[in-house]
């Protein structure tokens, strides 16, 4: 086991950048309270995807972001007109509609990516199925014509 | 049911001639089976049966058709009909005779009687055999008929078996009574008279003067003592009868007298020729328990005893006994000169060198005696009805018969005898005859030489053997209607007989073949035996044969599954079944003689093998690459509705931007 292990190649140590986006989400904390706090409330379900999704591509987390963010970038432009503060930021949170909004198109992308995984997967099938079907229709035909066998169930 | 007027001609014979099987006639041509016949409804023939194995003479039967004389029943017509049980039969017709038989009114005849009735009459007849190269060969008492007392006797028919096979032993010279019945061969007039004078003495004495005697002891004392005193032993004769007879049982045929002679009886009784007696030893010789004392008894005692012979001729004991007790010196060298011969010639272990050393010995010391062979006696002109014979009643027989051929022992004999045939010609004909029997494609020499020998041996086949068939062209039509009375079954097409028939009646575009065929037996090449048929039904023009070309379809239906193919079976078979219905043969061997179609299979059934392979291939490849696919189409999947996600993100972004 420890000749195994002492023959086995060395991984080399993924390098992390959890601590990078860290830092860059507690500058913005403190420098634009206010925008942090919009995208961070009306982003929410992207970002918790995000850290919930296992994988490398994240596929669910990033259709919901892309929606999420279709959804914020108005609600930006009004907080900036109104100065970009904390409280016009929590005034401008307290309309449910906003947040609503925002929750239901990341919903949206959440369920859009469900669909295009089951979509996919149903057309691939149909698609198989199809050229399966001429594969062994053809096979049997063969065998039926050319041989004395009768073609396999 | 109702003949048709084709079926009614083909019913007669020679066009002509109708049998009526109700009225069988028992006495006009014993021992054969006769019946009544007649031409355009008057009656006055008969129909004399042919039996298989004694066939009918060829020969005789086309020599004689036209005879002038009234003295004899000529053969007017022969040919196969069809008899009551539905078998066909071959019927020679001559005319019906024209009263009882001698035999029937067995009685002494008053020599004037003798001259006038019988001598004269039979005399003119002879000479009408003899000036068409023909002799009868069945004068005997039972086949000579007279319409009333004192009226010319009628000689009976004598052409529907081999020459003399029905003679009664004494009746015939000793050269030819020790032959086998179907061997006597077609002899020579002289033969004829011989048996005519034993008849004259018959009816001379009103009985046959040897009976009770066995034949054996007749033929034995006809060597030992001459014909004559055999024959006639102690009866009397009408003493101007005596010189005439004796003339006519001349045991040397150059000594009697010829048919033209005797038609004038004084002249014929006035001939004398001596004969030179036979040299005889002052003590026997004893071979197989028979006492030889002249050569002609030691050539008979070879005959009968070849086991003990052999030996005494090897060690010089017969030798001995010709340079000591016969004096005679010449023909003791030539024994000895043959015994030598046998010694270089000690290559056969079976023992036919030995039985070559026996034939030649017995040419030698008896140059009037008949070929013989392991026992068997024939004359060369009979061995084909000998053989025929044989293959019919006596295999045994028959193999030893055969060999006579491939051992080309009437060359042999030739040789030795001297005199006869030219040697070279013999040899020559001896050649051909091996060729024959041993050339055969079929494995089946005897039956071929047999077939060959003599044109009116039928063909034995099962298939044909309700049909009577002697010539190719009636083969098919023999088939024909086989096929069309019983089903296939598990027979060949061409079973070995109807091959070896076709073979030695043979034609050489059928050769090809027939070499294909030789090895078939075993296991039956169907396609040649088809297109056997299909050539000879080409060649011979014969009409549709729709039930053997079903018979034939039938047969060949397996062939078709040497296509792989199974659309191409199938249409294969359409067509075959379509042809068979159009009774022509050549288009069905065609069809399974097509190249381009065997090569199309070949070359379909190597694409479809290929693709096949092909197919498995994918379909392996296919439950290995699923989960692969699978993911790439998700990811597809998202890409696109990431996608959508992007482009409503830019278009939310303008609004925020420019909105």
């Amino acid at each position: 086991m420890a000749k195994a292990s002492a023959s086995a190649t060395p991984a080399v140590p993924r390098r992390s950048w959890f601590w990078l986006q860290g830092v860059i989400c507690g500058v913005a904390v403190a420098v634009v309270p206010g925008t942090a706090l919009m995208i961070g409330v009306l982003m929410a379900p992207a970002f918790a995807t995000y850290a919930m999704e296992q994988g490398k591509t994240r596929p669910l987390a990033r259709g919901m972001m892309l929606r999420g963010a279709a959804c914020t970038f108005m609600p930006l432009r009004v907080l900036w007109e109104h100065g970009g503060s904390l409280d016009a930021s929590l005034d401008l949170l307290s309309d449910p509609g906003r947040p609503l909004l925002a929750w239901t198109a990341c919903g949206a992308g959440w369920l859009a990516g469900q669909l295009a995984d089951i979509l996919t997967r149903l057309a691939l099938d149909a698609r198989s199925a199809r050229a399966l079907r001429q594969l062994t229709q053809e096979r049997d035909k063969l065998i039926v014509e050319w041989t004395d066998e009768q073609p396999p169930k | 049911m109702a003949t048709s007027p084709k079926e009614a001609a083909a019913a007669l014979i020679g066009g002509l001639y109708a049998v009526d099987f109700d009225q069988p006639m028992p006495n006009a041509a014993p021992p054969l089976t006769t019946y009544a016949a007649s031409r355009g409804g008057v009656p006055g023939f008969m129909a004399v049966a042919v039996s298989r194995g004694w066939p009918a003479r060829g020969r005789a039967l086309g020599a004689v058709s036209n005879l002038g004389t009234p003295h004899m029943l000529p053969p007017v017509a022969h040919g196969p009909t069809t008899m009551p049980g539905g078998e066909t039969g071959y019927f020679v017709i001559c005319p019906a005779p024209p009263g009882p038989s001698l035999l029937a009114n067995l009685r002494a005849w008053p020599e004037a009687e003798l001259t006038d009735f019988v001598l004269k009459p039979m005399a003119l007849a002879l000479g009408e055999l003899q000036a068409r190269d023909v002799t009868h060969r069945a004068i005997r008492p039972d086949n000579l008929f007279q319409s009333a007392p004192r009226t010319p006797v009628t000689l009976g028919c004598a052409w529907a078996t081999p020459p003399a096979c029905h003679q009664p032993s004494w009746m015939e010279p000793a050269y030819s009574a020790v032959c086998l019945p179907a061997g006597r061969g077609d002899g020579r007039i002289a033969d004829d008279v011989y048996s005519l004078g034993a008849l004259m003495v018959m009816l001379a004495l009103g009985a046959n003067p040897v009976e009770g005697v066995p034949d054996e002891e007749v033929l034995r004392n006809k060597l030992e003592f001459g014909s004559y005193s055999a024959i006639v032993g102690n009866h009397r004769l009408p003493p101007i009868l005596v010189d005439l007879v004796r003339g006519m049982l001349a045991d040397d045929p150059e000594h009697r007298p010829s048919p033209a002679l005797l038609a004038n009886p004084a002249a014929a009784r006035a001939r004398r020729i001596a004969a030179r007696p036979a040299r005889r030893a002052q003590r026997p010789i004893e071979v197989g328990g028979q006492h030889a004392w002249t050569s002609r008894m030691l050539a008979h005692a070879l005959m009968r005893a070849p086991n003990a012979a052999s030996p005494m001729l090897r060690n010089g004991t017969i030798d001995r006994w010709l340079r000591r007790g016969v004096g005679d010196v010449t023909a003791a060298s030539a024994i000895d000169e043959a015994a030598r011969m046998r010694d270089a010639e000690v290559l056969a272990a079976d023992g036919k060198a030995d039985a070559m050393l026996i034939t030649r010995s017995i040419a030698l010391l008896d140059p009037a005696a008949p070929l013989v062979w392991r026992g068997l006696a024939i004359w060369p002109d009979g061995l084909a009805n000998a053989l025929d014979n044989a293959l019919h009643f006596a295999p045994e027989q028959a193999e030893a018969l055969a060999e006579i051929a491939t051992a080309q022992v009437p060359t042999a004999w030739v040789e030795k005898r001297g005199g006869g045939r030219d040697a070279t010609v013999s040899r020559l004909e001896g050649l051909e005859t091996r060729h024959w029997f041993t050339g055969s494609r079929t494995g089946a020499g005897a039956w071929r030489l047999s077939y060959h020998l003599n044109p009116m041996v039928p063909c034995e086949s099962p298939a044909t053997a309700r049909a009577w068939v002697v010539r190719l062209a009636d083969i098919l039509p023999a088939l024909e209607a086989t096929a069309a009375r019983s089903p296939r079954g598990d027979q060949p097409l061409v079973d070995r007989q109807i091959a070896t028939f076709i073979e030695a009646r043979r034609d050489e575009r059928l050769d090809v073949d027939l070499s294909r065929l030789a090895g078939a037996m075993t296991a039956p090449d169907l396609l040649s035996q088809l297109r056997l048929l299909a050539r000879l039904q080409g060649k011979l023009s014969t009409t549709d044969l729709p039930n053997l070309s079903r018979w034939a379809a039938d047969a060949v239906q397996p062939m078709l599954q040497h296509f792989s193919s199974r659309s191409r079976r199938q249409r294969l078979a359409e067509r075959l079944s379509a042809l068979a219905q159009a009774g022509q043969l050549a288009p069905m061997a065609a069809m399974l003689d097509d190249e381009p179609e065997q090569e199309s299979d070949k070359h379909g059934l190597a694409g479809a093998k290929a693709r096949l392979a092909e197919i498995e291939a994918a379909l392996a490849e296919w439950s290995e690459l699923a989960e692969i696919k699978a993911a790439q189409a998700r990811r597809v999947g998202h890409e696109v509705a990431d996608g959508v996600g992007l482009l409503a993100c830019v278009v939310a972004l303008g609004f925020a931007v420019f909105g």
